[in-house]
């Protein structure tokens, strides 16, 4: 796992999961149950974008790179 | 009233601006033999048909979170309880609220009235509009197979028409509290789909496949057979832009001859 990935699922764990009995790694789908809300993806997008640097914009919001932790680590912080 | 920039007369469309026409020609019979097969299409996976009041109440368009997703509101109608449907389902949860909805299909074709858009123009942009839906309710599962489904009957009945189609995920949000958060979360789940076609240089959407989730069931208190929340979809057809599209696409003789018969 490299220092972003760890980052996302300390933030992820820690700041949008707190308290709900439920915990992610790298690999977890993050929008198969309900686990992220509409709320905490802004939160996410928001965590990401402070961490890159730049906006994320819209048009590449999508599953392919939003699928888990590593997948957005992957596309917009590697 | 909305201002149109330019109307836009077509093959038996008279446009009087703001999104109102006058279909003539081979446009009313090419409507109702694209409505027949929809309707047979409909049939042949178990729906049941249903004819609602194009006057929807207002305390049904609340109750599906309708001003929430979409603040500017319905086409309203002064004095009185109800508003002019934006689309044909809402009065389907309604029907069924507080049931249990196992497989459910329905059917349901009526007019529909939306302002939202800023350019009205021709068959395609229109603030009155004949919208056909399919209507899924049921277990999760069942929904997410049909809605596969569904993208390729659509796909399949516009190939049978030589009509040249693409299907993608659509971005705008189509329910729940508008605003950035639902309108990506609903585009990273991809709970909307388009099949869109080029119409006069113009790529509109035919027709979209929408999962709701459990935003209606919840709304109306539709349980599926196992007693958990049901999930709900449907799939909502444009009648006057495939009419349009078969005209654009295919030329007038071409579609004359579609509109005498059953496609």
């Amino acid at each position: 796992m490299s220092r972003h990935v760890d980052a996302l699922i300390e933030f992820v764990n820690r700041d949008l999961l707190e308290g709900r009995g439920r915990a992610v790694d790298g690999e977890t789908p993050l929008f198969e149950d309900g686990l992220i809300d509409s709320l905490n993806i802004l939160r996410l997008i928001a965590f990401v974008e402070t961490r890159r640097g730049r906006d994320v914009p819209d048009r590449e919001i999508v599953m392919s790179r939003f699928r888990n932790l590593k997948t957005i680590a992957e596309s917009f912080l590697e | 009233m909305t201002e149109t920039p330019q109307r836009r007369d077509g093959p038996g469309i008279r446009d009087h601006g703001d999104g109102r026409v006058t279909l003539g020609g081979i446009m009313p019979a090419l409507c109702r033999a694209v409505d027949r097969r929809l309707r047979v299409a409909a049939s042949r996976e178990g729906a049941r048909e249903l004819r609602c009041p194009a006057l929807i109440e207002r305390a049904v368009l609340h109750r599906a979170g309708y001003f929430e997703a979409f603040p500017h509101g319905p086409t309203e109608i002064r004095d009185c309880e109800y508003s002019l449907q934006p689309a044909a389902c809402y009065q389907c949860y309604a029907e069924l609220a507080g049931t249990c909805v196992d497989r459910t299909v329905l059917t349901v074709c009526g007019r529909c009235y939306r302002r939202s858009e800023d350019t009205f123009a021709g068959a395609t942009r229109l603030w009155e509009f004949t919208m056909r839906e399919v209507v899924l309710l049921g277990a999760a599962d069942w929904i997410r197979a049909e809605r596969a489904a569904w993208i390729d009957r659509v796909s399949d009945i516009a190939r049978e028409i030589d009509l040249e189609v693409s299907v993608s995920v659509a971005t705008d949000p189509f329910f729940g509290p508008s605003g950035r958060g639902r309108r990506v979360l609903q585009q990273l789940k991809e709970l909307k789909h388009e099949i869109r076609a080029v119409i006069d240089g113009e790529d509109v959407a035919l027709a979209s496949v929408n999962l709701h989730e459990t935003f209606f069931a919840n709304r109306f208190d539709l349980q599926d057979a196992a007693g958990e929340r049901a999930h709900t979809a449907c799939v909502a057809f444009g009648l006057e832009r495939w009419a349009a599209a078969i005209v654009a696409q295919r030329g007038e003789a071409a579609a004359a001859a579609l509109a005498g018969r059953d496609l």
